[in-house]
This record gives C-alpha cells, structure tokens and sequence, in this order.
C-alpha cells in the first residue's frame, strides 16, 4: 500500500519562507526574555574576550618573557592566565544555563501554542491530518526547536565575537601577515551560504520522512487486531522498511553536505596559514617570534570558531525548518467563534433553513437544501440508510462543521452568533463512537466540568444511565482509572458511561446519535427509560436506526441522499405507505 | 526502570547489531585516529617553526612547513569526513534496523500487550528512543577514539617539547577524570526522567488529538490546555536541573588544567629552566588544546548514559513475549468442528473470569448465535477461538484438535472475523477489501465480494469508484460503509469459520437485510457463530445461544426458545414489543 503517498489528505501548508524570516518570526517568543538574553551575550562577549586574550598573550610572553627574559613578567603570567580561564570558566557556565533556561522556555512555549491551536483547530482540520503526524509536530518538531535555539546563539555570538577578537589580534601584531584574511573571508562566506540553501531542503524531507515514519507505526499499532486477523504481518513490515529506509537515506544526504562544509573551509585557512609562513619566510620583514606566534596561532585558533559556525548553522537549518512548519501550522485557522451572545439555557426551538452542506474532502454535498423545524421540549427522530446526512445533521447543530448555505437557529437566532462555549453548553451529545479519557471513571462522566458537580451528581448520573452497578463491581469504583480510551472496558459499559456524562449535564437540547447501538437489549431498555425521562421538557435529536426507539418521537424525518424524503407522527408516515413504511416492515419481516 | 543501569554492558548488547557493518566501523574508527594525530602533529610542528624556522631563520624550512601544514589539515578534513559519514551511515543502519525489528516484534505482541500500551508512548519510543540511542552512541564513540587519541597524542607532544613541564600533566590528568566521574555520577537518575518526561508529554497530546471531538462538545478546551501547560512545564524546569549540574564539569576541570599551566610557567620563571621559545610554544599550546578533549571527555560519562537508558528501553521492548505461535500443524481447509471444554478465562486487567468452566460444541456447517447481556461473555468467545488470549485452563478444538496445536497463521487462514469496531487502513477501498491477500484475488472478486457485502452501490457513487481512497481508518465513510467494507474483506476469503461479532450494529435495517440475505448464503457449509442484540437477524439460526456471566444458560433454536419461554422469550417479547 502507497501509504506515504497520501499527500492529498495531508495539509501542510508549505511556504516558501527564507530562514531569516523565520527566525524573525521566533524573536517575539525570544524577546520576552531580553534581559537574561542581554546578560547572556555580555557573558558570551566575555568569555571570547578572554580566549582572545589567552592567545594575545603569547607575544609578551614570548617577546618580554623568552626572548628578554623578563623574569618579574614570566612571574605575573600565571596569575594572568589563571585569571582570564576563571573569567572564561565563569562566564561560560553562566550563559550555557541562562541560554538553557530560555531555550527550555521557548520550547515549552511553542509546545503550549501549538497543543493550544490543535484543541481551538476545526474538526475538518483532523479529517485531514493523522493524529501521528500531529503528534510528532508536539514532540519531534519542537525538540529539532529546541536543539537550535541556544546551541545556535551561543555560537553564533561567542564564535563571532571570538572570530573579531582574533582578527582584531592579528591585525594589531603584524598587519603584513594578516592580509590573507582579506581573501579568505569573503571565499569562505560563499562556501557557507552556498552548503546552507541545498541543507535546508533536505532537513524538510527528513522531517516529513520522520512523520511518515510516525504514522505507519501508529497505523499498524491501532489495526493491530486486523493485521493479525488477516495475516498481513509481511506486508505491513515491508511496508515500514521502506519508510524507515527513506528516512534514513535522507539523514544521510543531510550528513553528508554538513560534513562536506567544515573540511573545505579548514582547507581554505589552511593556505592562509601557508600565506602567512611564505610571507614570513621573507627576511626583509622583521617579524620577532611573538608576533608571527600569535598570528600563527590566531589563524590556527580560527578553525575551530568557523567549524563551529558552519555546523551550527546545520543544526539551526534544521531547527528553522522545523520551526517554520510549527509556524506555518499555527498560522492556518482555528475554530470560527465570532458570535458574542451568551444566554445562560436556551428554550430549544431548533429550525434548519435551507441548509446545504459539503464535507471538504468530498464532492457531493451531504445535506441538500434541508429545512425542518423542532419546537422547544419536542423529540424528534432521524431516520434512513446508513450515510444519508443524519449524522451530518447533529455535526451542524453543534458547529463542527460550518455550513456553506442556509441559516441553522436556536431560539430564533443563527448558531453562528452564539459563542462557540455557549453554544456548546446547550447540546448534549452521545454518538456511536465513545471516546474516554485515561482517567478515572468519575472524571470521564463530569468531563469538561471537572470539579463543578459533587460525588452525589456523578453518582445519580450513573444510575440513571444504568451503569452504577458495573461501576461499583470495581475495586476502586468510581475513581478506577479505564486506561487509554476506556480499553478495560467492554463496548456496553463505555456507552453507558458516555451516556451518564451527557446526562449529568442537563444540556436542554440532547442529539442521541446511535447512542444505544452497542448494547444488548435489556440494557437498551433500561436506558431508555431513563433517556425517555430525561427527554421531558428537552429538544431531542434522536438518530438510531431501531425503529422501537423512535415510534413514539414527536416527529420522525426520514432522510434521503441528503433530502428529507418523508416526515410526520409515526401514524402518519406509516398511513403515507411510502418510504417509512417500508423500513417499518423490513424490520419485522421474515 | 532498572535502578543501577551499567552503560558499557548494556551498550554491548548492540553489537550484534554493529557486527554486520563492521567494515564501516573501522572505516570510521581510522578516520577518528588518523584526524587526532594530524591534529597533534599539527601542533608539534610548532617547535620546529618556531626553533628552527624563525629563531634561527631557515627560511627553506619555514616553506618545507608550509606544504607540510596545508598536506596535514586536507589530510585531517579528509578523515574528518570520511569518519564522520561512515559513523553516520552505521548508525543510521543500525537505528533502521531496531525500528524494523521493534516494528516486526510488535505485529507478532499478543493483543493482551497491546491492552496494556499506550500507543502514544510506543510510537515515541520508537521514533524518540532510537533517535538518543543513534546520536549519544555515535557521539560516545567520536569522544571515546578520537578525543583520546588527540589528548594522548597531546601528552605525548608535550612530553617530546619538554618533558620536565609536561611531567606536571602526569599528576592532573587522573586527578581530573576522578572529578569528572564524579560530577557525571550526580545525574546518573536524570536522564532517565528526561526519556520519561518526553513519553509524558507524548500521551498527554496524544490523548487530546484522539478525543479532540469530546474536547469540543464538553467545553474542555481551557481544561486541557492548562493540563497540558502543568505538564510540559514539569518537564521543562526537570530539564534545565540536569544543565545546571552538568555545565558545572567543564569549567571545574579547565581551572585545574589551568592551575597546572600557570605552575609549569612559574617554574620557568623561577627555576630559570632553559627553555626555548619553540618547547615552551609547543607545550602551552598543546596544553590549551587538551582542554577540549577533555571536556568532551567529562560528557562521555553522559553519552553513554543516554545511549544506555534508550537502549535498554529499545531492549526492554524486543524482550516482551511474542505470541506463543508453537504449533506445528498446517492445514489447508478446516471442516469447522469446534469445541470448548472446560474453558475458564480471566482477562489479565480484570479480576473475575470472563468465562467459567464453558463447555459448547458446535458442528461443521451449523450456524450459531449467541446473545446474552453486554459484559456476558460472548466477545470472549469469539476473540478466544482465534487465539487473540490464550487460555490456559481448559482447551478449545478445531477438528478435535486443540487450537495451539496449529500455527498461528494456519489457524487465522481458517477464521472470518468481523467486529464491531472496524479499522480500515490508509489506502483504496480495493486495497482495503483484498487486505493482506492484494496479488491472491482479481479485480473481479474484489468486486463481487463488494457486491455481497451491499456496499456496491455507494462505492460505485464515488469518483474513483473502488479505487478510492479512504483516508485515515476510513475517515471519509459513515459507519455503516466502513461496516460494509469490512464485511466485503471478509467475504473475500472465503473461510470455512465466520464470527461475527456485532458486525452489523452500525447498518440500518435494509442494509441488513440485504446483507443478511447473502450471509445465508455463504453460511451454508461454514461454521458461523454471530454474536447480535438484533435478535431479528438472528432467528434463522440453527442454535440460539444465552450466555449469561460466562456460562451458556439457554440452547435451542428459535421455535424452542420461544416455547421455553425463558431469557430468550422475554428478550424477544422486549424488542418487538413497542
């Protein structure tokens, strides 16, 4: 299976922004901390100050010290130098934990932002995105953030600062052996930029190859039961070797052009170096060994500061690319809650006008030119094949999904003015597929209000759900933990307790989407009982397709390819003998 | 997590896995050797250029050096690289391959592992993990041959320059390690709660993405994020502990190589030692070169403690019991005679037992329904029959053979399995129904197979019709297609046991029947046991079975049951009685 070339489904939006404009981007997050970053960099100032003089000193040394055997001088040296390495050694320490302390700040941040805009993003926006991809955006992306943020300061300033001094160094010993600098600099900014622009696109592959990686693991972890079921181990492990394989070729390609860059540049100062000795070699030129050793050992000392720049600016490439990514993900849009009315228990009156809707990922519209009406309190049941727009139906009223034509109101007004919490507030909603929270069971029924409803609540929620006596059959009861969407569970039990969550809520409109398909028939029976009582004096939206659950609603609208076909009083449709009266027949007929 | 984790014995545990790249090891090894002697050769040149070349102004040699130092450094940038991508491409093979092999090792983990794992966590395990282990080991072995090669190669230049002032070395270098070990020992714990946190944070989002909907509907948007906040901040001040500490090393150890320095000068100074400017050039900066070395030699403590807390978590993984799969019969076609005898079950999360002393025995060909109140036992049954839990009092037979006797493979070949909970994989609707079998069927089959399921008619509205792509577990379907698709993957091949398990319940009644009709059908000459609350799809079975708390309470057909007038009956009565 061509699983990783699913692109259509995948929603980067991949601008083609320089690095630069990236990092622009990151300074606001960096600037909330500028004044541990102004110390930082007077600390890393200091720290190349003081290499810069470590090597300053030896033409004293050398000079004064050898050569004139200024013996007072060669005593003092030592203190000097111990001097300056206690300046480097503090100053060093200083702002690798400063910078740490920043990095780790804006990491976390981006963190919070991003998991911030994933809970505000529309539910199309998961239609489209696996939630393994996501996933290794929180963790992987952030961490290639993280590894680029300080290292890459910390090198950039001390290493330039440190490049300065040196130059500074060599220019003020001997200016005729410093020219070859004037050469070599220029080629070698050349070199680096050139490395750079071809790293920063395969540092993108990689990434994408690593969420690919994400994501067929995640795949094969969630289908687990299917692949054993179908003995498809084989294709699924030779699936994943190619997968793994891309990413690993494209770590290599990546390696191999950031281990190309420091080479070349050493060897370009390499023939500085040999400049510098030819020039020296020249006898006219009086050069005392102090000079030309500093000079020598400038240059020599220049290596490491480049190296370090040009890696560096591999792993910031990489840190920018993931971080534009980040960027570019929070820039796409969130949930649209414009509305501003905020009204404490809405009656319920529900009227859908002319509603059409289109789900993104597909062509034919889901719900066409729909309109129906559901006064306050009354109970109204949807019915028709599996995939006719019922569905669609309850994702309009609780704006999951915006619609592209119509008006929906509540009370008279447009669902859109309400704010989405509000709004929200006022649906209860029990679906097919229960989702629970790896917590305990008294906190999966008062999700979302945790805290707000005491044990008594929780408990009368249960029973009125049917599902205080399993709940009790466990040792620690209500705060048993269920495990990872309620796994130790059977598919009854987590019904029940989606149930007890809806109910706890008193929402004065309820959509039952299927609400009972998972469960045997006397439980069925019991909860609906109590669902019939918690529908007095409720707006009801009941899908279902057990016709016993739906005989004695106010309404019953039958639905079609997106079309009401039918609706009225179950007498009414089945005295219609058209399409309601045949599902009513199929359902008993042998 | 272990409490006492040795590194070196746990990093050796890799080599089988290094062994098959050998060549590229040594490759890079020698790279890593031949970059340090360059580099201390670099700096010994510095007597000879400063003694003979300028002191004593031969300038033929300052030239001969020259050629010499550009030869040296394309010599080092050559090895450079050549170590740096052989390292590379050894770890990426090796990282590669623990993927795979955790990846196989998980397919083959029995369902009860499965049951226990939190996805989240398995996936940053095998992406996050393997990512430590690559770079802390090659970054350990770069530290463990190359920065001591150059720091030996060092001392010995220093002790060739003068080895009255390197002698004073000799007393620092142990005095140095000993405070390095020491600092590395005071974090020892922290990496592993680094691994830890990360794993946090990994569930922690994990969890809000797959419940993003409730998040929604319940209002709990502020409730998260501000979970999430607690959590990430945890890990973040955690962090930076471990940077406190271990920037501490560094700097510590530099002082001291400098108090040795500064005493080697104050010698000179005082003993008036006759030094040339060349020996004293040499050792000073050979001296400052050491530092780094010895820097990076401080952080091998902690490289190897990574490489090791990743390792023995990759470990820990490939160790977990694989599927019992030591039966050896092979078999084409069962008839479908099975039998449960004495079977009693507890699942490993729960306390009770699921199923209690159970005894069924069901003939080739028969259909069988069983019904029962949610929690009853039936699921069990029908995850028991193809070994996803293994029971071990009691014994369940196909063919009067006990089902462990076959191979895994062998016995799931034999078994149809539907359930409720249907998971479609990223691919075309065709790839979907020819699901691990795509080069067995024809596009033909396929198709007919799509027919009998009744999902023909929707899958022939689409643009692509078959060949459609379905999106992330069949995102883009209702319920009721997602069902029917799976119903089609398993008519496809054809096997003499069906379960179905609810495989119906998110169908409307036409649908159903549609589906019901051809199931008929195929049931003749299969074993079928369906398991359904729709006891309308049911009644045609040929044995109708109430399970109640793990024991089978009623049996007998439709008519029978009703003349029982028993659990059945009144089940019936419930749902036709409106």
């Amino acid at each position: 299976m061509n699983r990783q070339n699913n692109q259509k489904y995948i929603n980067d939006i991949d601008k083609d922004y320089s690095t630069w404009k990236t990092f622009l981007k990151l300074c606001p997050l960096i600037m909330e901390h500028k004044l541990v970053l102004s110390f930082s960099i007077i600390l890393l100032i200091a720290s190349a100050f003081a290499d810069t003089s470590l090597i300053a000193l030896l033409r004293p040394l050398l000079d004064r010290g050898f050569s004139m055997n200024d013996q007072n001088f060669l005593l003092m040296a030592p203190f000097y130098i111990f001097g300056l390495v206690l300046l480097r050694g503090i100053a060093n320490y200083g702002y690798s934990v400063l910078l740490s302390l920043i990095s780790g700040k804006i990491v976390m941040k981006i963190r919070q932002r991003l998991f911030s805009h994933f809970v505000e993003a529309p539910v199309s926006y998961y239609d489209q995105n696996s939630t393994g991809r996501l996933l290794s955006r929180i963790t992987y992306d952030t961490d290639q953030v993280a590894a680029s943020s300080s290292d890459a300061l910390i090198t950039i300033i001390r290493e330039t600062a440190f490049i300065c001094g040196l130059f500074y160094t060599m220019f003020y010993n001997s200016w005729q052996l410093s020219l070859s600098l004037i050469i070599i600099t220029p080629i070698v900014i050349a070199l680096i930029s050139f490395i750079s622009i071809r790293f920063r696109r395969l540092a993108k592959n990689m990434q994408n190859s690593m969420g690919n990686v994400t994501m067929s693991v995640e795949q094969m972890l969630k289908g687990h039961r299917e692949i054993i079921v179908f003995g498809a181990q084989e294709e699924e492990v030779k699936n994943f070797e190619k997968v793994s394989n891309k990413f690993r070729r494209d770590s290599m390609r990546l390696v191999s052009i950031s281990a190309l860059s420091t080479p070349i540049v050493q060897v370009v100062i390499s023939f500085a170096i040999a400049f510098v000795l030819l020039t020296a070699s020249n006898p006219d030129l009086n050069i005392t060994p102090g000079e030309f050793t500093v000079v020598f050992s400038s240059l020599v000392a220049l290596m490491q500061p480049i190296k370090s720049l040009t890696s560096v600016n591999a792993g910031f490439q990489k840190g920018m690319a993931a971080c534009q990514t980040l960027f570019s993900i929070l820039e796409q849009p969130i949930e649209k809650d414009n509305g501003s009315l905020n009204v404490n228990r809405v009656k319920g009156d529900i009227i859908f006008k002319n509603v059409s809707f289109k789900y993104e990922t597909r062509d034919d519209l889901a719900l066409n030119n729909i309109s129906f009406t559901v006064p306050a309190g009354k109970t109204v049941a949807l019915v028709g094949r599996s995939g006719s727009g019922k569905t669609t139906i309850a994702n309009l009223l609780t704006r999951f999904y915006e619609i592209t034509d119509g008006e929906i109101s509540i009370d008279g007004v447009d669902i859109c003015e309400y704010t989405l919490f509000c709004l929200r507030n006022q649906i209860g909603l029990v679906s097919q597929n229960v989702h629970l929270f790896n917590d305990t069971i008294a906190n999966n029924i008062a999700y979302g209000k945790i805290g707000e409803f005491s044990q008594e609540q929780i408990e009368e929620a249960a029973k009125k759900a049917n599902a205080y006596d399993f709940i009790k059959q466990f040792d620690k009861g209500f705060d048993t933990v269920v495990g990872e969407n309620g796994v130790l569970l059977s598919g009854g039990q987590r019904q029940r307790i989606a149930i007890a969550r809806a109910l706890l809520r008193d929402n004065p409109i309820l959509i039952l989407d299927e609400a009972t398909s998972a469960l045997d028939t006397e439980s069925e029976k019991t909860i609906q009982k109590a669902l019939d009582e918690l529908q007095k004096g409720r707006t009801s939206l009941v899908i279902a397709h057990r016709l016993s659950t739906i005989e004695n609603a106010d309404k019953i609208l039958v639905i079609g390819d997106g079309t009401i076909i039918e609706q009225g009083t179950h007498t009414e449709l089945l005295n219609k003998d058209g399409a309601y009266t045949k599902l009513y027949k199929s359902n008993f007929n042998e | 997590m272990p409490q006492k984790l040795n590194s070196i014995t746990t990093l050796k545990k890799l080599w089988p896995f290094i062994k098959p790249f050998k060549k590229a090891l040594f490759v890079a090894v020698f790279g890593l050797l031949l970059n340090a002697a360059t580099d201390a050769t670099l700096i010994s040149l510095t007597k000879p250029l400063l003694d003979n070349g300028l002191m004593d102004k031969n300038y033929s040699l300052l030239i001969l050096i020259a050629i010499t130092i550009v030869g040296l450094i394309l010599l080092r940038g050559l090895s450079n690289y050549i170590s740096t991508y052989c390292l590379s491409w050894l770890s990426g093979k090796v990282v590669t391959k623990f993927r795979q092999m955790i990846f196989h090792h998980l397919i083959k983990s029995p369902i009860s592992f499965h049951d226990k794992q939190s996805i989240g966590d398995l996936v940053s395990v095998i992406t996050f993990n393997t990512q430590m282990l690559s770079k802390a080991s090659s970054d350990a072995l770069i530290i463990l041959i190359r920065e001591i090669t150059y720091a030996v190669g060092l001392c010995i230049v220093m002790l060739y320059g003068s080895w009255k002032l390197a002698s004073v070395l000799i007393i620092l270098v142990p005095l140095i390690i000993f405070i390095a070990q020491f600092i590395a020992k005071k974090f020892r714990h922290t990496i592993a709660s680094m691994q830890a946190g990360m794993g946090q944070i990994t569930v922690a989002s994990d969890e809000m993405l797959k419940g993003h909907k409730e998040v929604l509907i319940f209002n709990a948007k502020e409730y998260e994020k501000r979970n999430f906040n607690i959590i990430t901040d945890k890990v973040r001040s955690g962090m930076l502990k471990i940077e406190i500490v271990s920037r501490l090393s560094t700097p510590l150890i530099q002082l001291i190589a400098t108090t040795g320095l500064g005493f080697i000068l104050y010698l000179v100074a005082s003993q008036n030692l006759d030094i040339t400017p060349g020996s004293f050039t040499v050792v000073f900066s050979a001296m400052v070169a050491v530092m780094r070395p010895l820097r990076e030699l401080t952080s091998l403590h902690v490289e190897l403690q990574k490489g090791a807390v990743a390792c023995e978590s990759l470990f820990e993984l490939l160790n977990s019991p694989l599927e019992h799969d030591n039966g050896t019969i092979v078999v084409d076609r069962v008839k479908g005679n099975i039998e449960f005898k004495n079977v009693t079950y507890t699942y490993p999360t729960r306390n009770t037992p699921a199923l209690n002393n159970f005894c069924l025995k069901i003939d080739a060909g028969q259909t069988i329904a069983l019904v029962g109140r949610s929690g009853a036992g039936k699921s069990t049954i029908a995850s028991l029959l193809p070994r996803f839990y293994d029971i071990s009092k009691g014994e369940i037979l196909i063919d009067s053979i006990n089902i462990q006797q076959y191979t895994l493979k062998s016995l799931r070949k034999q078994i149809g399995y539907v359930s409720q909970n249907v998971h479609l994989f990223n691919g075309t609707i065709a790839e979907n129904i020819a699901y691990g079998e795509k080069e067995l069927h024809s596009e033909d089959d396929i198709l007919r197979a799509a027919k009998q399921a009744n999902a023909i008619e929707f899958i022939n509205k689409l643009e692509h019709g078959i060949n459609t792509e379905i999106g992330d577990n069949g995102i883009l379907l209702s319920g009721g297609q997602r069902q029917r698709i799976a119903i089609a993957r398993v008519l496809l091949r054809d096997n003499p046991i069906l379960i179905f398990d609810e495989a119906t319940s998110a169908l409307d009644n036409e649908s159903e029947k549609l589906i019901q009709k051809a199931l008929e059908v195929l049931q003749k000459n299969r074993t079928s046991i369906i398991i359904a609350h729709r006891l309308s799809t049911i009644e045609k079975a040929d044995r109708i079975l109430v399970i109640d708390d793990g024991k089978v309470i009623e049996d007998g057909n439709h008519e029978a049951l009703i003349k029982l007038n028993g659990i059945y009956a009144q089940m019936h009565k419930m749902q036709f009685n409106s």
